[in-house]
């Protein structure tokens, strides 16, 4: 390799290094200064939950007595789950007899445009005059909303908590025993595993029908974890992974097997098995592609202009959501808006333009706008630095 | 036939840097249209105190309308560690 092509890949490394560090200095600046934000002052919510409430006492760290002329006619307890993007908190307003009388949504990190979904609703009506002796689970006693399963399973899990959480405490009442959760291992998960396998299948050299199997995944992956269970990876997914949000592993399997056939993959391979294969957002533009005849297209004179865009978005997205803890909040992709019909003005703007773009632009979302993308790329960069530092270590050590 | 196809190339590099800058003011707009959603929402004492110090440097304005919040200089005093129903309300107006 000529001196003159060493200096051009080394002065096109550095600055990405250098900006490398930087992002992740502000990321583990924005964690620290997440951490630091005041917790909500829960009294506003006891009150939503029991307005006829005068006054509330705590009797415990998490359960309240509300008074009306001095005398105790309930309480409220704050009941905790774990959502689609991470904790939940209810207040759940129980009456003397442990029936839900109000609840009232303390705090939530679920994607804004789905929790909306859950909030308008009537989910939380139909869990008031419930007791405490109710299993609450969808599906059983609690009918969950379309398209906000998790959401509604963890609103429905808090509520249970605090209701027993009276029933066995100020109340004195004997609870049902709590069981760990059924595994939920359905369709999402085994289709996931055979697109892993597929394309692990693919990959091998001396497999003849890759371009057949890439097509095959990429329908699966836009018919079935696209249209069908909206399931695509978004930013919120690392973020949730950024801020340790980890949900329970036995309702969230097809988390767990998503997030570690992707980073298995990556360490072992250096190859990202999900962008190009099955993503269901990605295939849905190589459809519209097919239909425009587009192509590859990357304006040189722009080209790093548009890949700063992309990376400082996604930047953007992680230090939000790790500022205000709450993964969904900058999730801006428009999947859940193409597949689920769900979003806002701004997503269904997007997702028209990016559409229409599709049709002469092969993947206009993934090449300008996804903040996977960079992330994507931050990993190879940290991965093969790491290699090259090793690499140099055991040179000097030999 | 050549010229069209010049310019063609010519214009397509402008056509994509417009749709780029397109789409991220609308991210911009949604981001934005999150966050100021959350602080409505989770009403916690650094929200309620940026808004006090916000409406300082706004003063003598009568009411803040910013970034979506009404708020009336009475109903905010800055706070350290909690908010009160009265200033939640206030929020919420």
């Amino acid at each position: 390799m000529t001196s003159a092509k060493m200096h051009r890949i080394r002065s096109r490394v550095f600055p990405d290094r250098l900006l490398g560090i930087f992002a992740i200095l502000t990321i583990v600046a924005a964690y620290f200064l997440g951490l630091t934000r005041a917790r909500a002052d829960v009294m506003p919510y006891l009150m939503q939950a029991l307005p006829s409430a005068e006054r509330f006492e705590p009797f415990s760290s998490d359960t309240f007595s509300a008074y009306a002329s001095s005398r105790v006619i309930g309480y409220v307890s704050i009941g905790k789950a774990v959502g689609y993007g991470g904790p939940l908190e209810v207040a759940v307003a129980v009456d003397l007899d442990g029936n839900v009388t109000g609840v009232s949504v303390i705090d939530q990190k679920e994607t804004p445009s789905f929790f909306r979904r859950v909030d308008r609703g009537d989910l939380v009506e139909s869990l008031l005059g419930k007791s405490y002796q109710d299993p609450f689970h969808l599906g059983q006693d609690v009918d969950g909303v379309s398209g906000a399963t998790y959401t509604s399973r963890a609103i429905a899990q808090a509520v249970r908590q605090g209701t027993r959480q009276v029933a066995a405490g100020p109340l004195g009442l004997g609870v049902p025993t709590e069981y760990p959760p059924q595994i939920q291992f359905g369709v999402p998960e085994i289709v996931l595993i055979a697109l892993f396998a597929v394309g692990y299948i693919a990959h091998r050299q001396k497999f003849r029908y890759t371009k057949q199997a890439r097509w095959a995944t990429m329908i699966a992956g836009l018919l079935i974890l696209g249209f069908w269970f909206n399931r695509p990876l978004t930013i919120a997914t690392i973020n949730q992974l950024l801020l340790g949000f980890w949900p329970q592993w036995q309702t969230n399997l097809y988390w767990y097997l998503l997030l570690g056939g992707i980073l298995f993959v990556f360490t072992a391979d250096n190859k990202n098995p999900y962008c190009e294969w099955f993503c269901p957002f990605g295939a849905a533009q190589e459809c519209m592609a097919v239909v425009g005849g587009a192509k590859t297209r990357s304006p040189r004179q722009f080209k790093d202009y548009l890949k700063w865009t992309q990376r400082g978005l996604a930047w953007l997205a992680i230090v939000l959501a790790l500022i205000f803890r709450n993964p969904g909040i900058s999730s801006y992709e428009v999947f859940g808006t193409l597949f689920d019909l769900v979003g806002s003005t701004y997503s269904f703007a997007l997702l028209g333009i990016v559409l229409m773009a599709s049709l002469f632009i092969r993947r206009p979302w993934c090449t300008y706008l996804c903040p996977l993308h960079p992330v994507d790329e931050f990993i190879r960069m940290i991965r093969r630095w790491i290699l090259e530092s090793w690499k140099k270590l055991s040179q000097k050590s030999a | 036939m050549e010229k069209t196809l010049s310019k063609k190339r010519i214009i397509l590099p402008y056509i994509i840097l417009a749709i780029v800058i397109v789409s991220v003011a609308l991210i911009l707009a949604e981001l934005w249209s999150n966050v100021s959603r959350q602080i409505q929402s989770t009403q916690d004492s650094s929200a309620t105190n940026t808004l006090a110090g916000v409406y300082q440097l706004f003063a003598p304005a009568s009411t803040l309308n910013f970034i979506g919040l009404k708020v009336t200089p009475s109903d905010l005093q800055p706070t350290h560690h909690t908010i009160t129903a009265k200033t939640h309300e206030a929020i919420n107006a």
